[in-house]
């Protein structure tokens, strides 16, 4: 299912300690994660997944107090350096949250957001963007009568994945997926991960999720964390079936704990 | 034993509040018995557009074009300054300033609420009137504008906190999600949260609103109360709470004067219960939902 080689690492994330306030929540975490491949983060409550997610499109730095240490790189750019534009790079990295959390405006307003705040069309080239990103999110079809309901009209897996065509409007490189299906039943996580098989052929994908068959299913490495650490990062079916850690067997097959 | 207790306490605490709405219910049927009486005297139509108020003369006029509008005035003029000052304020109170300044300007906010409006009108007659007549080059700062200034630091409290739980209200995920997707912390006030937070702001407009129409003392004090059709801003007004104000003392009770202030009152009462109404609806309109 994946690669053997990585030669070409999307987001390289080196020696990273988080720190917040005083309690730290990442230590000297190491980790490459390649280009168009889903990759599973994987591990116990509070171990830190949301944190280094949100690492990597500087969504910490609203948190104040919250130091990092280490570098993250971006096809080869750090982003914690001092130049560097938080516009664009959220541009470029885009983030589904666990709540989908369309904005209270119009179905076709909301996939509209980014390249308006963006700059990215005109007026007119724009219903053509619309268009684009929510037929790859599969949604055309069904709401092209509707662009201008609400968007909290529609049921949660329609919230979700117009939140990903939000994203998907303003052509991002990296999708950021924090638990996307946890409010979302059983078919509709189905049918999101589908989705996401489809999206990884453009997008590199990083995905946090409690399901283990999700990760299974989805994603072509995985990365388990504890406390903070990375304890194990490798190709799904080797983590899945052989781990070399002990604490990572334990936890995929639930005797955590 | 246990069930009559029960029956007491329920017989009590049903008694008090229908007791307020029978408060509220006498006070209006009181109001209305007083006030229309006036109309055996004067149409309702005069009443309303009547252009002159000599309520003492003989025989007496009754127009109350020149109250309302008097109110009108000072009250478009308060609303022009405060609503977009109290939005403003309110932004940066809940969107903007670091956690011990918005502390700050909020007790500064309350504490404004709590000057009681005779001491800001005494403050306004003293600082504000001079400069107004400065300022403006007019022969008086007792006009319209003076009154819309004073009034708008007296709506701005109620505009702010009502305005600020509106945005306090508005769901964290909206303004993470514009965040994330690279917006700039203005772009995510004026294009998300404010729109999701509009019918409260509508609703703090509204209130501000009310407060403003239905404020006396200091209005008295500082808008000259010349019961003319203003033209500008910079005229002498006097306003319809004003008029009741300062005519209820002189008059003789059952005369065509005293029975035409009560309807003053029914018109304020009618326009503020119309703005109430307004914010109510604007604030518990329901959002679309499936
Ligand atoms: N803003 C914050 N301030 C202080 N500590 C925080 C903050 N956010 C998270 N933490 C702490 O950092 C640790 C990691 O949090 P994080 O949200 O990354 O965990 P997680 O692995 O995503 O957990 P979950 O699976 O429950 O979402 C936790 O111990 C949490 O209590
Ligand atoms: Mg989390």
């Amino acid at each position: 299912m994946c690669r053997a080689d990585m030669v070409d690492p999307k987001i390289q994330i080196e020696n990273v300690n988080l720190y917040y306030g005083t309690f730290q929540a990442l230590k000297d975490v190491t980790l490459n994660i390649p280009e168009r491949e889903i990759t599973a983060i994987i591990g116990p409550s509070g171990c830190g997944k949301s944190t280094l997610l949100r690492c990597l499109n500087r969504m910490n730095d609203l948190v104040s107090g919250t130091k990092v240490k280490g570098r993250v790189m971006i096809d080869g750019k750090d982003i914690y350096h001092a130049s560097v534009d938080l516009v664009g790079l959220r541009k470029k990295v885009g983030m589904v949250f666990q709540r989908p959390n369309p904005f209270p405006i119009s179905i076709f307003d909301n996939v509209a957001y980014g390249p308006s705040i963006h700059h990215l069309a005109s007026k007119r080239q724009r219903s053509h963007i619309v268009e684009r990103a929510l037929s790859a999110v599969d949604l055309w079809e069904s709401l092209k009568d509707r662009l201008s309901d609400s968007a909290l009209s529609l049921s949660g897996e329609q919230q979700q994945r117009l939140c990903i065509a939000r994203l998907v409007a303003v052509e991002p490189d990296v999708l950021l997926m924090d638990e996307p299906c946890s409010a979302l039943d059983p078919i509709a996580t189905e049918r999101i991960e589908e989705l996401m098989r489809q999206l990884v052929k453009d997008y590199t994908i990083v995905i946090v999720t409690h399901n283990m068959q999700q990760a299974a299913r989805v994603s072509h490495r995985v990365a388990y964390f504890y406390l903070g650490e990375l304890i194990e990062f490798g190709p799904t079916e080797k983590i899945f079936t052989r781990p070399s850690r002990q604490e990572t067997e334990d936890y995929i097959t639930g005797r955590f704990g | 034993m246990r069930k009559y207790y029960e029956f007491v306490v329920e017989g009590l605490i049903f008694a008090s509040g229908i007791a307020s709405i029978i408060f509220v219910l006498l006070i209006f049927i009181f109001l209305l018995k007083e006030g229309l009486m006036v109309f055996r005297d004067v149409g309702l139509f005069d009443f309303l557009f009547g252009k002159f108020w000599y309520p003492i003369s003989e025989p007496p006029r009754l127009g109350i074009l020149p109250l309302i509008l008097g109110s009108l005035w000072v009250t478009v003029g308060a609303t022009i300054i405060s609503v977009p000052l109290g939005i403003a304020c309110a932004i940066f109170i809940g969107e903007i300033a670091p956690g011990w300044l918005r502390e700050i300007l909020k007790a500064g906010v309350e504490l404004l609420a709590a000057i009681p409006s005779i001491v800001l009108g005494f403050i306004g007659l003293v600082t504000l009137v001079p400069l107004v007549k400065k300022f403006f080059g007019l022969p008086t700062g007792l006009t319209a504008i003076a009154g819309s200034i004073m009034l708008a630091f007296m709506a701005m409290p109620t505009i702010v906190s009502i305005m600020e739980d509106a945005l306090n209200a508005v769901p964290k995920g909206y303004r993470e999600g514009s965040i994330a997707m690279g917006a700039t912390k203005w772009q995510t006030i004026h294009r998300i949260v404010l729109p999701s937070a509009s019918s409260g702001i509508i609703a703090a407009v509204m209130l501000g609103i009310g407060r403003v129409i239905g404020e006396t003392m200091a209005v008295m004090m500082i808008t000259g109360n010349a019961a003319v059709i203003p033209h500008t801003f910079f005229q002498p007004v006097r306003t319809m709470t004003a008029t009741i104000a300062a005519e209820m003392g002189e008059t003789v009770q059952g005369s065509e004067h005293y029975f035409a202030l009560f309807a003053i009152g029914i018109v304020l009462f009618a326009i503020t219960f119309l703005v109430n109404l307004l914010a109510d609806l604007s604030l518990h309109r329901k959002p679309v939902r499936a």
